[in-house]
């Protein structure tokens, strides 16, 4: 009687492994949907464990920063010399740009232009946590709706674009980085070229090599080693400017009908520590 | 005891991320690390190692992942296997490297062949066999430290009762 008990218990346990199978399936599919958004629980629990979170991180990222320190000041001298340069052309850049603000300011106003595609505003943040779970390649930043935050918003370094943000709750948002191996939105972004700028798709990132593919460029367009590839700004989430690399080498597509361009990205993913989070600036 | 060293380890899941490359050879899973760790500590309270865990599944969904549910079941499935493995190989330092390691890959590659179910990556033997390789030889490390000084600590205490019991 023993045994015929214990081999049902087996038996039961079985269809118990399937069904949590098969419930894991759904949930999974549920929860990883682009366009949910976390409920009030989730928010409220998230925002309490990422913040005992921050702290334990305290005296990690202290340490971290010391060395930092140390290495910085190692080629200290160098650093000098390369700013001085850059300080002597400095002036002439800042005073030409304040020309060309206000010089789009009287446009705007004489074209009774509300919105601009390049028109944004910043917000610093430092990043909590980092991909935890391997696969989501997904990154955490200690701002929320509390200042600001809002879904799909541009998160940029100053090198150049990361991704965007997905989830928002009061004090930590999750940024989804644009180094996922399928990207779920293609971006678009255009290449400059010699007079004019070429327009593309991102479709592709490899991690091994940090580079972008981008699609759909057509086959009679030369284009130069090193251009600068930027956002159009003709998507929902990206305005316009937003570095994302250079141009590293280009290939023919399966039919020859288009040209296929690497994008080496402006960005090192493994190395990211405070993040800007733009918005568009529509008054 | 067994409470400090999975919340401990659960942190240390965060903070280890935050200062590793994300794509490296380094990716942590020191959660799952402590609940086989843990285990010999429940004496074979087997009810409560699976509440544990389910628990410790759901923060890290709610906190890190945000998977509402996803993980919960996962780590119960796991804590199945890591008992399952514990009759079989019982918890001197070699056998908890084996356990660990066939854990990693068991959860590894659960989450893999989920995620290309579901549709949310693409199927390619290369980046399976990363994901259970990046992972592995951190963990090893971690679980042979955690290892230790639970053995140290635990003796400790149990030196300090047997003392107290003879005064």
């Amino acid at each position: 009687m023993y045994g015929r008990r214990k081999q049902f218990d087996r038996r039961y346990l079985l269809i118990l492994i399937i069904v949590i199978i098969a419930l894991a399936l759904v949930i999974l599919a549920v929860a990883l949907k682009k366009d949910r958004n976390l409920n009030p629980l989730e928010r409220v629990i998230k925002d309490a464990g990422m913040t005992v979170l921050k702290m334990a991180e305290t005296p990690f990222s202290f340490v971290k920063d010391k060395i930092n320190e140390v290495h910085e000041k190692n080629n200290l001298y160098k650093k000098y010399k390369q700013l001085k340069d850059k300080y002597e052309k400095i002036d002439f850049i800042i005073s030409s740009n304040e020309n060309l603000e206000s010089e789009v300011h009287k446009l705007k106003e004489a074209l009774d232009l509300n919105t601009l595609l390049s028109d944004k505003v910043g917000c610093n943040a430092t990043i909590v946590s980092r991909d935890v779970g391997y696969w989501y390649d997904e990154v955490t930043i200690d701002k929320g709706s509390k200042d600001g935050v809002e879904k799909n918003m541009a998160v940029v370094t100053p090198k150049g674009l990361v991704g965007r943000i997905t989830k928002v709750s009061k004090h930590f948002s999750t940024v989804k980085l644009l180094s996922n191996d399928n990207m779920d939105n293609k971006i678009s972004v255009k290449i400059k070229t010699n007079d004019d700028y070429v327009y593309g798709l991102i479709s592709k990132y490899d991690s091994k090599t940090n580079t972008y593919t981008v699609e759909g460029i057509s086959q009679n367009v030369d284009i130069p080693e090193d251009a600068d590839v930027v956002t159009t700004g003709m998507g929902i989430t990206f305005s316009s400017g937003l570095l994302i690399g250079k141009v590293k080498g280009t290939t023919s597509d399966n039919f020859d009908l288009s040209k296929v361009v690497k994008v080496e990205a402006a960005v090192d993913f493994n190395d990211l520590d405070y993040v800007t989070v733009l918005k568009r600036d529509s008054k | 005891m067994k409470e400090v060293i999975l919340v401990i380890s659960f942190l240390l899941d965060g903070i280890f991320s935050n200062f590793l490359p994300v794509n490296g050879i380094f990716a942590p899973l020191f959660t799952l690390v402590s609940l086989i760790v843990v285990y010999p500590y429940f004496d074979g309270d087997k009810r409560n190692y699976y509440k544990y865990s389910f628990v410790l599944g759901l923060i890290y969904d709610l906190i890190y992942t945000d998977t509402m549910v996803y993980y919960a079941f996962l780590f119960l499935f796991m804590s199945f296997i890591i008992i399952k493995l514990t009759i079989i190989l019982n918890d001197n330092y070699i056998n908890i490297i084996i356990i660990t390691i066939i854990s990693i890959i068991i959860f590894r590659s659960i989450t893999y062949i989920l995620m290309v179910i579901t549709g949310n990556v693409s199927f390619n033997y290369h980046i399976w066999f990363n994901s259970i390789y990046s992972s592995i030889l951190a963990n090893v490390i971690y679980a042979v430290i955690l290892l230790s000084i639970a053995n140290f600590i635990n003796r400790k205490i149990k030196f300090k009762k047997s003392h107290n019991l003879r005064w």
